[in-house]
């Protein structure tokens, strides 16, 4: 199976001083080389290999992509915008509101331990409404039109900032201590991580399974290629 | 040259003519219209997909990954409303461009 996004890249590295393409481009170009590609051999047409399917398509990458830059202007950064970080920041905002009451009005947390000397804190009521915020997240961005990618981050994000919130706190513990040599540092820091980021993370994703895989199904045929001729445009 | 610029110019008319039949991925509007115009006009991929972004940009289509019959994600594009409504002066001022051209063809013939 070719790699058409690495042809498309290589393409467009070639000419240092050609414009590059956001991955999401890339991709959908190289979505149309594929299916370009497969029906041609549906019709036994000869393809030739994918450098000169690819070469057919496009006489100049780096113009291509200047062109399409100067046409996309904001429009995919709008795009990511709606479909991925609103319903993402919603998402975070809403985990850690529903973190504050939870700790503020229900019970106290559990110690659960996964193995021995690896235990973690959950607050296990906050847990079983995450993956209803990771659904929302997912379903928001798939409303939206996100990609798979933007409704997995979207859904996800909450986990993604703690993990951030983790690191910052983990090197300010490592700086105050100046090298000295704590004891179970290693084992602390597993077990917060693993309590605050990674089982978060699997709730959220649990949530979001349904809408990552289910998109709205648009019926429609692809009809067979013809050979390309001197009247394109 | 001139042919050129005239395909050009039909080729955003054609992309909004087969985007207000359904949703489709930007190979399928290559397709559909090679088809429908029996292969009059024909896109490549870097004729195509500057033009579907900059129709984008302009609100008269909007893009959006979704998955097709064949089971794989693909962006699709859907015409707007802003889009639906270039559709009929579009269509009546290419219906009076060839009137024209035909009058003068039958002219010069005469």
């Amino acid at each position: 199976m070719r790699d058409w996004n690495e042809i498309i890249r290589e393409r467009l590295a070639a000419n240092p001083r050609g414009a590059q393409l956001e991955p999401e481009v890339v991709r959908e170009l190289a979505d149309y080389l594929q299916d370009l590609s497969d029906d041609r051999n549906r019709s036994d047409v000869l393809t030739g290999n994918a450098s000169d399917v690819a070469s057919a398509e496009v006489k100049n990458w780096p113009r291509l992509a200047r062109k399409i830059n100067e046409a996309r202007g904001g429009t995919m950064r709008k795009q990511r915008i709606l479909a991925m970080w609103i319903p993402g920041v919603m998402n975070c905002v809403m985990a850690f509101l529903l973190l504050g009451a939870t700790q503020k009005f229900a019970s106290l947390p559990r110690i659960v331990s996964a193995a021995p000397r690896i235990s973690s804190m959950l607050y296990l009521g906050w847990l079983l409404l995450l993956p209803a915020l990771g659904a929302a997240a997912a379903h928001w961005s798939s409303r939206a039109g996100g990609s798979l990618a933007n409704r997995f981050i979207a859904a996800i994000l909450p986990a993604g900032s703690m993990l951030s919130i983790f690191l910052v706190i983990v090197s300010s513990g490592v700086n105050a201590n100046h090298g000295l040599e704590v004891p179970n540092l290693f084992r602390n820091l597993l077990n917060a991580l693993i309590g605050g980021v990674v089982i978060p993370s699997i709730a959220l994703t649990a949530g979001a399974v349904p809408f990552l895989w289910h998109r709205p199904e648009v019926k429609s045929q692809i009809t067979n290629a013809q050979e390309p001729t001197a009247s394109s445009l | 040259m001139a042919i050129s610029k005239i395909k050009r110019g039909s080729a955003e008319f054609a992309i909004l003519c087969v985007l207000a039949e359904e949703r489709l991925h930007g190979y399928q509007i290559a397709q559909r219209i090679i088809d429908r115009t029996e292969g009059e006009l024909r896109f490549t991929l870097a004729s195509l997909y500057p033009m579907l972004y900059a129709l984008e940009k302009r609100g008269w289509i909007a893009g959006a990954w979704e998955t097709s019959k064949g089971g794989r994600e693909r962006r699709h594009y859907r015409l707007m409303a802003a889009g639906a409504k270039q559709i009929a002066p579009l269509r009546r001022e290419w219906s009076g461009f060839f009137r024209a051209i035909e009058r003068l063809a039958g002219a010069a013939n005469a």
